[in-house]
């Protein structure tokens, strides 16, 4: 049973029937105008569905809004930044070791001279306010995607071990509103964003998603793109702008879901587990061999991965009709 | 640079004196007025007096060198030198500029060295001496071009020794031009005015820098400086090249003899005449003159030079290209040779050796921008895809290659059969077509510099154009345009590069016509209007609307009544005549009888003939048109205050139906707008711009859920205007709508030619044909999507492998599946697919 246990930590899945808690902080800022305060606020609802649709529980998800959310049955408080501060202390207090907190800032942002800040109603929030609310947050993996305008900094300040940051912007010099949070929103929402077609949708995937749509947007219009997103997951500090699973940055987002994972009851047959140990490891073969594909020759390479493919479908067969 | 240039300016604005000898000032007087008889009578006259004055004589050497008589001007020059006193340095120079003429390089050269030498030795230095340092420093740029920048230094320097001295300002601002620096040039030119504005010399460099820049002005200008001075033998000679350029062969021809008159043994104008001769096919009288250019200068490579750059502007590229081999073997520091070899080669498609060309030019004169600039787009060539076809090589920019390959593939190859048999031409092949997703380097490719205002060029073998990518949607059709170019290919080859430019280019847009309903242009009311107003060209003077366009949008009003020309030729005549006319301007040397000749009629009655057709064809448009311009009721209507009735509210005016119906329509009166838009449609019903009652009447019936008119009215729209995006992409949906996904798919082909880069377009392409079970069709789609990069790849790769695989090509179905799964693995469908595939069973089907 232990070695059973500490096979399905790895596999990401808890063998618990309470498994590890998402807890979700959605900050709607000020929209200065109607179109943006009826844009922010719409993404802010999508989020939140796109949350409940997820399995995170209505009761971890905190929603703070500048405007209200009609299409939104949950009770929202204003997103001011006593309220954010209060709003991450009691989520602070209710995580248990282990448990994954988002955060997602939608709206607008500016350059300050120590970085950048958040618009809010009220006291802006800066990059360094919100790294001292999260600070307490130590044995918790924390995800912050910041959509605004002027984002940039934020990945200084909250960059760290077990820390994702995404910022729309590279810097606070660009500082013209963001098309990046529409289509990150979108990731969790609309098809085409599962690349890996594991029917989830990654930190990385959507970063990727939004990243993309948002520069072929710009190419649409034949705009000069003002926003340069970034991921950082390695706690280095430096932003990428085409993380991957193999890059510096990626890892890390690559294997953390908005999706709550499913509990699995214990008990679980012996026959899957040793099924889903050969999946797994199967993958894991795969992996390895794209990572030498550069110093493959092509067709050695493809019939390498064919092999691991072939076995890996069947497999999947067999774990299918087990019911799995 | 430009802060040099601001500090001789500066220089000029400070001082006002003149240092000139006052002996010569009338002499000089008479020499800026063309009086040279006069102008050497009065030098002579002062040599009686003083015989041994070097100034004197050097000025006699100029003189006699600026009409011509270059023994005379040698020996004047050399007694000067065996004088004592100021004016060595300039009499030195005349001397070289005698050698140079003569092709006597070596002995030039020497002089050149020798005058540079002064700068360092000589204890004081005049502006004239200063000038005529810069001037054989310049010269001497030729075998070192870093020495161009101490020639811009040393002018200045002269400039600021004595400011009222022009010659070096003009000097200079002629350096500057000759290097592609008009900016300043132009500034230059135009201070050096201000401070003589009756110097013709002046004139003709700002005739010049304006000439550069496009700008109608430089006739002006020139003519100008030749009411000051209608002798000034560079002036006629910059005449002649403009009436060349405007193909006004007589005119050009009396400005090169006017020349000649004054200089007969101005070596540009005896090359302005070859070209003429040349351009005339005249190849006794062209014989003649090369003989007697190279009697005079046997090493005269700019001869073949300048008739390489002139013929190109006459499309005769094979021509040009011969012309500019012969200047480099004539002579092997011609960079200006090289340049033009290597243009003329790239034009050809000759890639590699134009490329070697440039490089060799440029390594001698860097300073050449459409070298420059033609070298640097070369350099992007490496990231460019070429393919061969059975007729074409295609070259595409690697990033939209898969996206557009397929297409053009199809396209050019459909064009090439239905020219084919329709010309019963073949060109030659095989007929290299490239585009440029940046329309700076298609510029560059074309004019040798950004800005160029076209969509489209074609070399005769090379077609060069704007990939979709260059432009906004919607704002050409990219199909129409290499269709258009194709149809030049088989023009200039039949007729060997001969034909005028009026008649290829309407042909080109009547054979966009012929390929598909919508292409190639349609009417417009600001194109009838033009001819209500008497603006548009007789047959007979159509040409002009494209070399010498009077007002702004003649050149498009001319391409599209050139395209009605040929409609109504081969109406009345039939097509063969057009056919025989494009074989007959190879040979001829009267290309203005031709077309008349096959027509069997005179240039009169061909105007008077098509005036009736346009007022035919286009009657009813014409009639409401004219009410509008007769009650100057143009203006926008103002809100209504009483809802007008269509009835009685200006019914016979076009553009007071057509505003009171989008007036309406905004304010969302449909009922009301609709008999407004449906009045404007049947008083113009052959206009279908983006502002036309289609679309308003579409989108009105849209709204009211009358899907039947709304698809009436878009079939109407396209079948006119093929390059409205929106109406294509409703129309497919529409014709989904009711059921019929051949039409659908049918609209969204067509809306690939206007903007291919959306993947929802491809995604809705292959879901049409994949019902109707194209599959071939699906797998063109789905590549095409995938060329655009999609987020979900793996997705996209197990849909192209699914269409591969009912398209029964198994092994790419396999291909395309390992591709999907090596994105993501565990992607349950592929992995079936792959399954399938390996066990060799039909997959089932689970199409996006």
């Amino acid at each position: 049973m232990k070695l059973c246990a500490i096979l399905l930590l790895w596999l990401g899945v808890t063998p618990f029937a309470q498994a590890l808690q998402h807890h979700l902080l959605i900050i709607n800022g000020i929209g200065g105008i109607d179109a943006y305060r009826d844009l922010f606020a719409t993404r802010s609802t999508q989020m939140y569905q796109s949350a409940i649709a997820a399995g995170i529980d209505a009761g971890n998800i905190t929603l703070l809004s500048a405007t209200a959310l009609p299409d939104v049955s949950q009770p929202h408080r204003v997103s001011d930044k006593p309220t954010i501060m209060q709003a991450l202390q009691e989520i602070g207090t209710r995580a248990q070791a282990g448990d994954r907190v988002f955060v997602i800032l939608i709206g607008h942002g500016n350059p300050r001279a120590d970085g950048a800040a958040f618009n809010l109603p009220g006291p802006d929030i800066s990059a360094a306010d919100l790294a001292a609310a999260l600070a307490t947050l130590q044995d918790q993996l924390v995800v912050v995607v910041n959509t605004a305008s002027a984002s940039g900094p934020f990945i200084d300040a909250l960059s760290g071990d077990q820390r994702i940051v995404i910022t729309a912007t590279s810097s606070g010099r660009e500082y013209y509103a963001t098309l990046f949070g529409d289509y990150f929103v979108a990731a969790f929402a609309a098809t085409g964003a599962d690349t890996d077609k594991d029917e989830r949708v990654s930190m990385l995937e959507a970063f990727a998603f939004a990243r993309r749509e948002t520069q072929r947007e710009y190419d649409k219009e034949k705009q000069l793109s003002t926003e340069h997103a970034l991921l950082d997951d390695n706690g280095d500090g430096v932003g990428s702008r085409e993380p991957g699973e193999f890059e510096a940055d990626g890892a890390l987002a690559n294997r953390v879901f908005l999706q709550q994972p499913a509990s699995l009851a214990l008990g679980a047959s012996a026959q899957m587990v040793e099924l889903t140990r050969r999946k797994q490891a199967l993958e894991q073969s795969i992996s390895e061999l794209k990572r030498q594909r550069e110093n493959l020759p092509r067709d050695d390479y493809y019939a390498r991965l064919e092999t691991l493919l072939v076995d890996l479908a069947l497999l999947s067969r067999e774990i299918r009709a087990l019911g799995g | 640079m430009k802060k040099l240039v601001a500090l001789i300016l500066l220089g000029f604005t400070q001082l006002g004196y003149a240092a000139i000898d006052p002996r010569l000032e009338q002499v000089q007087e008479l020499r800026l007025a063309g009086n040279y008889p006069a102008a050497i009578e009065r030098v002579q006259n002062e040599l009686a007096a003083a015989p041994n004055d070097s100034l004197l004589l050097n000025e006699l050497g100029e003189l006699r060198l600026e009409t011509g008589d270059l023994d005379a001007a040698a020996t004047r020059l050399r007694e000067a030198l065996e004088l004592p006193g100021a004016g060595r340095l300039l009499a030195q120079l005349n001397l070289a500029e005698v050698h140079r003429q003569r092709g006597e390089w070596q002995q030039a050269e020497s002089l050149w060295r020798e005058i540079r030498q002064a700068y360092q030795t000589a204890p004081s230095l005049s502006a004239r001496d200063l000038f005529a340092i810069a001037s054989a420093t310049r010269h001497l740029g030729r075998s070192d071009p870093q020495l161009f920048k101490d020639a811009v230094r040393l002018y200045d320097q002269a400039s600021r020794k004595d400011p009222a001295y022009l010659d070096a300002g003009i000097a200079l601002g002629e350096l500057l031009l000759e290097k592609y620096n008009n900016e300043e040039a132009s500034v230059l030119f135009k201070e050096l005015l201000t401070i003589d504005d009756k110097d013709p010399r002046a004139l003709l460099g700002l005739a010049r820098s304006q000439h550069f820049d496009y700008s109608s002005e430089a006739v002006a200008t020139a003519l100008r400086a030749l009411s000051l001075n209608p002798n000034l033998v560079p002036t006629r000679v910059f005449m002649a090249r403009l009436f060349i350029e405007l193909e006004e062969y007589g005119d050009a021809r009396r400005e090169a003899e006017l020349a000649l008159e004054i200089n007969p043994v101005s070596l540009e104008a005896l090359a302005l005449l070859g070209v003429i001769d040349h351009l005339e096919r005249n190849p006794g009288q062209f014989a003649a003159i090369e003989q007697r250019v190279l009697a005079l200068n046997p090493r005269y490579a700019d001869f073949y030079a300048t008739l390489a750059e002139l013929v190109a502007q006459n499309r005769l590229y094979r021509d040009a290209e011969k012309f500019a081999q012969r200047a480099v073997q004539l002579d092997p520091q011609s960079w200006r040779g090289y340049g033009l070899l290597g243009i003329n080669q790239l034009r050809l498609g000759q890639i590699e050796a134009g490329r070697a060309s440039l490089e060799r030019s440029f390594a001698g004169d860097p300073y050449n921008a459409w070298i420059k600039n033609t070298l640097q787009l070369a350099d992007t060539f490496n990231d460019y895809v070429q393919t061969g076809q059975s007729h074409f090589s295609v070259v595409l920019h690697r990033d939209e290659h898969a996206l557009l390959e397929p297409y053009i593939h199809d396209l050019v190859e459909q064009a090439y059969q239905q020219l084919q048999k329709r010309y019963r031409h073949q060109p030659d092949e095989p007929i290299r077509v490239e585009l440029y997703p940046d329309h700076a380097d298609f510029s560059v490719r074309s004019v040798g510099q950004a800005g160029v205002g076209l969509l489209g060029v074609c070399f005769g073998p090379v077609v060069a154009m704007d990939s979709p990518a260059a432009r906004a949607r919607g704002e050409f059709n990219w199909g129409s345009t290499l269709w258009h170019e194709l149809a030049h290919v088989f023009h200039l080859s039949m007729s060997g590069n001969r034909v005028p430019r009026w008649f290829s280019e309407g042909l080109a847009v009547y054979e966009e016509r012929k390929a598909r309903p919508g292409w190639g242009g349609d009417v417009s009311p600001d194109f009838l209007l033009a001819y209500l107003d008497g603006r548009l060209l007789p047959v007979s003077q159509l040409d002009n609307g494209f070399v010498r366009p009077s007002y702004p949008d003649q050149v498009i009003h001319s391409y599209f009544q050139a395209s009605l020309v040929f409609e109504f030729i081969e109406q009345r005549w039939g097509f063969d005549v057009i056919r025989t006319s494009l074989n007959a301007y190879r040979d001829s040397k009267d290309p203005d009888a031709v077309l008349l000749q096959q027509l069997q009629i005179d240039s009169a009655e061909l105007d008077t003939a098509f005036d009736d057709y346009l007022q035919t064809r286009y009657a009813t448009a014409l009639a409401a048109l004219r009410k509008d311009a007769d009650a100057n009721a143009q203006d926008a209507p103002t809100q209504p205050s009483q809802p007008p009735n269509v009835e009685t509210a200006l019914p016979d005016k076009y553009f007071e139906q057509l505003e009171l119906g989008q007036l309406l329509f905004d304010q969302d009166q449909l009922e009301l707008a609709e008999s407004f838009l449906q009045r404007a449609q049947q008083l113009f019903p052959e206009y279908a711009g983006n502002d036309s009652s289609y679309w308003f009447l579409a989108t009105l019936y849209l709204r009211q859920e009358n899907y039947a008119q709304a698809e009436a009215q878009l079939e109407q729209l396209i079948a006119i205007n093929a390059e409205h995006y929106p109406a294509l992409l409703e129309l497919a949906k529409l014709r989904a709508k009711r059921g019929d996904n051949a039409a659908a798919a049918a609209a969204l082909e067509r809306a690939i030619y206007i903007y291919p880069y959306e993947i929802e377009l491809h995604q809705e392409l292959a879901g049409y044909q994949a019902s109707l079970g194209n599959w071939d069709q699906v797998a063109r789609a789905r590549r095409a999507l995938l060329a655009l990069d999609p987020v979900d790849r793996a997705e996209a790769f197990y849909q192209l492998a699914l269409a591969y695989e009912r398209a029964g090509n198994r092994s790419s179905a396999h291909e395309q599946i390992l591709y999907a799964l090596e994105i993501a693995p565990n992607f349950q469908r592929a992995q079936e697919l792959l399954l399938a595939l390996r066990a060799s069973t039909p997959a089932a089907m689970e199409l996006q």
